[in-house]
Formats: structure tokens, sequence, C-alpha cells
């Protein structure tokens, strides 16, 4: 079994992963509503 | 990192909590791939009423049962809720299920955050059901949602309030799978037992690690573009509008961008559930490991980058069309690569025809198939003529519901021993296999000649030429829709009880799999690993 040390080292090292990966989720959304629009078409006309 | 967290003391000595709680406030790993699995059995009977009420409608021509637009509203639901309600729940139940017990990791890594992923999905199935009802239900609710799946502007902002709910939905959709994709990663990258190298591990855990990085990168995209029609809609922007200096084809792309990467997020995880029923069924280990994984990787890297070869005919350039034809041609190769390694497990092996190997290869036959046609519309001047018709439809059935439901449908009769402790009915099984195979054959093999002949996609009415396919494939899909009662009854007689199942299930269990799952007992208990196993 691990001890308490261990475990919390675990939990943050998954946490780490999981932030970055969510960091990655939230920049794909960004690049989408804020820069595809510039390149690909009018943008936020009207 | 390749260690295994111990449990906690406190969650040692006591089994699942009692009554309602247990579910609504799991962060069992198994508990919350159960419902999720029986999320996407509902879901599999709300999307097939749907189909089933398509089919009434198309069996003659002429309008016999409701409007155009419920018409076209049940086409675009019907596609929502089995990609999104009934196919990715249910391989997500799976990896739920078996990821952690594969690896030798004591649960999810993110056990909270897979409760999260959970309970926002019947929030989201709400949403699609309001999405339908808000017409009738809402004085100023406006037109049924008539877009299809790929809600494409300008329809899709000139649609009543039921678009709203639909994007609501999607965006819920989006949440969920993206947080559940952020934990399964997580738990393979760090949870793995000690020993369990990556290449270690089984085709199933390869196949959601890939799956899992496509979704974080392809559905932010589809939530910024639903956003961005919402603002559209609602705020005055003008993204998708040409008189307002936007572009419906940006929409396009944003969606495709998402949307063909989409089908590999449904198939990757069949993909890898037949890396393990092919090699247990033929007792002999499975041929190609490491080219099947840098198969898979090529197939999710590639498929990210060929999105347009749905938009021929929006008008792109020679070298943009050129492009999209041949990376979408090049696509056949990992797909055949993999194809041929199951078939070279299966040479010389010793084969026996459970349920589960039946359906394995069916897949490989029918998905062939689905490939031959893939490769037909993925040629410009060809798929000019097949553009919008039945012929697509035909396609992307053979493609999914061989590739990734029939998959499904393989994983759970393999599993299911594991997950209840009792063998299902073999024979009931095998009457299964063969009722949905011939009835999925005899539902859409006709629709590739109706669609070769010109009859149109979404449409609720057609020319009287095409009146003999149409009835041949409604009744193929009645029959279809009939066998998925004989599926139900097989899983609840299932769970109440038959033969016990021991730990091993299948002769070449321990053949199929270079995972943990098969030392655990059927059923396993609460917490899976008590201590951190280790793989030599």
């Amino acid at each position: 079994m691990m001890d308490k040390r261990d475990d919390e080292k675990l939990r943050k090292a998954n946490l780490r992963v999981a932030i970055i990966l969510g960091i990655i989720a939230l920049l794909g959304v960004l690049y989408t509503i804020i820069y595809l629009p510039r390149v690909m078409s009018g943008g936020m006309g009207g | 990192m390749s260690g295994a967290v111990a449990h906690d003391d406190h969650h040692d000595h006591h089994g699942p909590p009692k009554g309602w709680q247990r579910w609504l406030y799991s962060t069992n790993h198994k508990d919350i791939g159960t419902m999720y699995l029986f999320f996407a059995l509902f879901m599999l009977f709300f999307g097939g009423a749907m189909a089933m009420y398509i089919r009434a409608e198309l069996f003659m021509p002429g309008i016999q049962l409701a409007s155009p637009d419920f018409y076209n509203n049940m086409v675009t639901d019907h596609a929502l809720v089995m990609v999104f309600g009934m196919v990715m729940p249910a391989a997500a139940g799976m990896a739920n299920w078996m990821i952690p017990m594969m690896i030798g990791a004591p649960d999810m890594a993110l056990p909270r955050l897979n409760n999260l992923s959970f309970w926002l999905l019947p929030a989201a199935a709400l949403m699609l059901i309001l999405s339908i009802l808000a017409p009738y239900i809402f004085p100023d609710g406006g037109t049924p949602v008539n877009t299809g799946w790929t809600l494409l502007p300008p329809l899709s902002v000139q649609a009543g309030m039921g678009m709203d709910f639909t994007i609501f939905a999607v965006h819920l959709l989006g949440v969920s799978s993206i947080l559940a994709s952020i934990n399964i990663v997580t738990t393979i990258l760090n949870m793995r037992a000690p020993g369990m190298t990556m290449l270690k591990m089984p085709l199933f855990v390869w196949a959601w690690f890939f799956t899992g990085l496509l979704l974080i990168a392809i559905m932010p995209v589809l939530a910024g573009a639903v956003t961005m029609l919402l603002f559209d809609r609602h705020f005055g922007t003008s993204f998708f509008d040409a008189a307002g200096g936007g572009d419906p084809i940006l929409f396009q792309h944003l969606f495709w961008f998402f949307g063909h990467p989409e089908v590999y997020v449904l198939l990757l995880p069949s993909i890898g559930v037949l890396g393990l029923i092919i090699p247990t069924f033929s007792r002999k280990p499975l041929f190609g490991y490491k080219p099947l994984v840098g198969g898979m990787a090529f197939l999710a890297t590639l498929g990210m980058v060929v999105w347009a070869h749905h938009q021929y005919t929006i008008g792109m350039s020679l070298g943009a069309t050129n492009y999209f034809m041949i990376g979408t041609i090049l696509i056949s190769i990992p797909v055949g690569l993999m194809l041929l390694n199951f078939i070279f497990t299966m040479w010389r092996g010793s084969l026996t025809f459970e349920t589960p190997m039946l359906f394995g290869i069916a897949i490989i036959l029918m998905f062939s198939f689905a490939g031959v046609t893939g490769v037909m519309l993925a040629v410009v001047p060809a798929d000019m003529q097949y553009h919008d018709t039945m012929f697509v439809v035909a396609h992307f059935h053979y493609a999914l519901i061989p590739g990734a439901v029939f998959g499904l449908y393989a994983g759970v009769f393999y599993w299911l021993p594991k997950w209840t402790g009792h063998m299902y009915d073999e024979r009931l099984g095998k009457i299964f296999f063969w009722w949905t195979t011939i009835s999925f054959n005899i539902t859409f093999f006709p629709q590739h000649f109706s669609g070769l002949a010109g009859m149109p996609r979404r449409i609720v009415d057609y020319s009287i030429q095409y009146t003999e396919f149409n009835v041949i494939s409604s009744i193929g899909g009645f029959m279809f829709g009939l066998s998925h009662l004989l599926f139900l009854y097989i899983i609840f007689k299932t769970i109440r009880g038959g033969a016990k199942a021991p730990a091993k299930p299948w002769e070449g269990s321990q053949i199929g799999t270079t995972g943990l799952e098969w030392t655990l007992p059927s059923p396993p208990p609460f917490h899976s690993f008590t201590e951190a196993p280790v793989v030599k």
C-alpha cells in the first residue's frame, strides 16, 4: 500500500495533468471564437 | 508514473452506500460505468423510436404521419441522440468499468469529476427532449429544429426556440465529454499499476487514450461554433451571416472539424473491443499489437485534417479539394491495417463463435463495406453525384452501426459475465446477433441503390420510383428495431440470474488481453484492488 505522502503526490500529479488538458480545451474554445472568425470571415460585424 | 494509489482507509471496510445516494453521489468507477451504460440503453430506445418513425414515414411515398418540419426534427434528434446520447455514453461506460481494472488502478484519477461528467448527461437529455417539445409547449416556440445534426446556418439561425435547447444540450454534452476524456487520459497516464507500461496496456485502453485526446481537441471547436450560433441568434452578431460580414461556410468548417474526427471517436473504442475479442476467441495473441497502436494514432491524427470532404459541393479551390480527397483516401491505410491485423489474428487460430466473436467477424466484413463506399464518397467528381442522397445515409450507417454499435454489443456480451457475475444465454445471444445483422442489412443495403438512383436524404416525401427500395428498407428497419427488445431481455435476464460466471469466463480470456481485468472475480468487488497489483 502507498503511504499518505505518495497518495498526495499522486493526487497532485493527477490534478496537474487534468489542468493542462483543461487549459488545452479552453484554448480550443477561445481560438474558435476569437481567432478563426477573423481569418475565415468578416467576424463580429452587424 | 506507474504506481497505483491505495484506498483511503475510510473506504476499505464498507460496501457501497445504500439507496439512491449510492448512485447520485457515486465516485465509484463501476457504479458510474453502470449508470453510463443504462443511460445509453435508454437513449438507444429513445433514438430508436425516432428511427422507427422515420422508417414508418418513408414506408410509402407521400406524407403519412406528421409535418415535414417534424420529420426533419426527428432526423436531427435521431442523430444527436444516437451519437451523443447512446454511442458515446456506452463507450464511456465501458471505459469507466474496464480501464481501471485493466491497468490495475483502484479507481479513476478524478472520481468526483467522473460523477459530474455522468450527471451532466441527464440534464442534456432533458434539453434535447425540450428541444423537440418547444414548438408545441411554448407560445412563441417557432419551427422545430429541422436542420439535421449539422445545425447549419442560416436555417439554424431562423429555427424556433427548440434550437436554443439543442445548443444548450450540445454544450452540456460537450462539457461532459471533455471532462470524461480528461479523466480517462489522466487515469491512463498516472494510475497504471507498477509494471503496467504503456506498451503492455490492452488495446481497448489505447483506443480510449486516443479517443480522449481526440475529444479534447475537437469538442471545444463544436462548443465554440454553437456558442457563436447562439450569439448570432440572440445577441446581434454576424459570425455566420453574410449580410453582416460573416460567413455561413465558416460554420460548416467548424462543424466538420469536429464532425469528421467524431466518427473516429465513435469507432475507436469499438476497435479497442475488437482487439480483445478477436484474440480471445481465436485463442491466439493479438497479431501486430504495436502496428495497431500506431495505426490508431495515425487514424486519429489523419482524421483531424480531412474534414472538408463533407463539403466538396460548397466550391473550394482545386488545391483544397485535391488535398482533402487524397487525405481522405489515405485513411483507408490505417483502417485496412487494423482489419488485416484482426484477420491475421484469426488466421490458424482455434476459433469458436460465441456471440461477441460473431459480432467481431460481422464488424470486419460490414465495416470494410463502409470503407469501400467511403472511398467512393472521397472522390470529388463522384461525390458531386452522391452528395445529399440516400447513398450517404447508407454509407454512414454501415460505418457506424457495425463500426461503433456492433462493437458495443460485442463488448456488452463479452463483459456481461464480468459485470454481473452471470453468463448470458448464449442461444439468445446468437439469435440476437443473426436477427440484428440480417435486419440491419435489409434496412440499409437498399439505400445504396435508392441513393444512386437519386433519392435525396432529409426529405419527407419521394418519387414513386423509389417505393420498392423504401418498403424493403422500412420492413428491415422495423425488424431491426424489434430485435432490440430481445437485447433488453437478455441483459435483464443476465442481471437477474443465470449460470455463475468464473473470474475468466472465456477459455481464451487471458490470451485476449494484457490487462488485469480477469484477475478479479466476477462480479468484481466494490473496490477493485485493495493493494496495488504488480505486473511482471
